[in-house]
């Protein structure tokens, strides 16, 4: 599978589904490091971290997109042979070191965080070492068959859910509810990029659903920070 | 305010705060034992460190002393609820 490129009128709508899921991603990751240092519970910094690396998945998607889609406008508007001669090895290169850092980093990021969903998170050193391993060659091969990380996104981010959907079954808390929705939309999306070669519309539902995934979580933390005000006053 | 599982450190501060804050920001030391509850000594030991952060003073009423929630204190209230909702949303 080569490029998956969306229409050129997504270039721009993409990128900036792309950055606002990484400001959100950065918010959560300040959030649990800051919850952390305050109660120096570890939940909080391995949540931390698994939205670090997720966020740095997004910031190196963002900067494979905007090299490629600048290349490509730059080919659109002066013509084959610019391409020719300015775009194509760049877009090689870029498109191979950034696509296996987001790749990479989207993976252990939901790795980690499916860890820290789980009821009972203790793995062994060796087991995390073994899948980390695992991640880092799928992070390679993929780079010639998107469709398999797709695929094992989408397996990590319907986990995740499930574990999510337990937590609101154990606390009848709505908000947990709300995150297992959000993981369950990541979920779509990242099934639809599994498609993507078939249909390249898929891309554009995907970006949407993604989008929507993240305004789930961004109310999600409004609405936990509103309780807690809300709480005091009571 | 009984809890199933051990209080951690933050969870008694926590406890302590809001009892403080639910009686109009300022409560006897005796009160605040009970409706904690800690022991003395765990009291005396907790309110040191809160009156060094600053989160609580000792004021008098009628010769009586009390324990008086801060302005820092009441943030860091905020910020302990915050955490805490923040803590059952993810399962923590």
């Amino acid at each position: 599978m080569g490029l998956i490129l969306p229409p050129q009128w997504f270039f721009a709508p993409d990128l900036i589904i792309d950055f606002f899921s990484f400001i959100i991603l950065v918010a959560f990751t300040i959030t649990s490091w800051s919850y952390y240092k305050l109660s120096k519970n570890k939940s909080f910094f391995y949540l931390g971290i698994s939205f670090l690396l997720i966020g740095l998945g997004e910031f190196f998607e963002i900067f494979m997109n905007l090299k490629i889609y600048y290349d490509l406008t730059s080919f659109f508007h002066l013509g084959n042979v610019i391409i020719a001669s300015r775009a194509t090895r760049p877009l090689e290169i870029v498109n191979y070191v950034a696509g296996f850092f987001y790749r990479l980093f989207a993976l252990l990021g939901f790795y980690f965080l499916y860890n820290n969903s789980k009821k009972n998170n203790k793995v062994s050193r060796l087991n995390h070492l073994i899948v980390i391993y695992l991640i880092m060659v799928l992070a390679i091969l993929t780079s010639v068959a998107f469709h398999f990380f797709a695929a094992t996104a989408a397996l990590f981010s319907l986990i995740i859910s499930f574990n999510y959907y337990r937590v609101y079954r154990k606390v009848n808390l709505k908000r947990s509810l709300v995150l297992s929705i959000a993981f369950i939309i990541l979920f779509i999306s990242y099934m639809l990029l599994v498609f993507v070669a078939i249909n390249p519309a898929t891309y554009i539902l995907a970006g949407l659903l993604q989008l929507v995934a993240f305004i789930i979580l961004l109310y999600l933390m409004i609405v936990i920070f509103y309780h807690g005000k809300r709480l005091k006053k009571n | 305010m009984v809890r199933d599982s051990k209080r951690t450190r933050v969870d008694i501060i926590l406890d302590m705060l809001k009892c403080i804050s639910e009686k109009n920001g300022q409560i006897k030391p005796t009160h605040l034992m009970y409706k904690s509850n800690l022991s003395y000594a765990q009291m005396k030991a907790y309110l040191g460190e809160m009156k060094s952060k600053g989160l609580v003073n000792e004021t008098f009423e009628k010769e009586k002393k009390q324990i008086a929630i801060t302005k820092k204190g009441k943030d860091f209230l905020t910020s302990l609820l915050q955490m805490k909702e923040f803590q059952k949303t993810f399962g923590l």
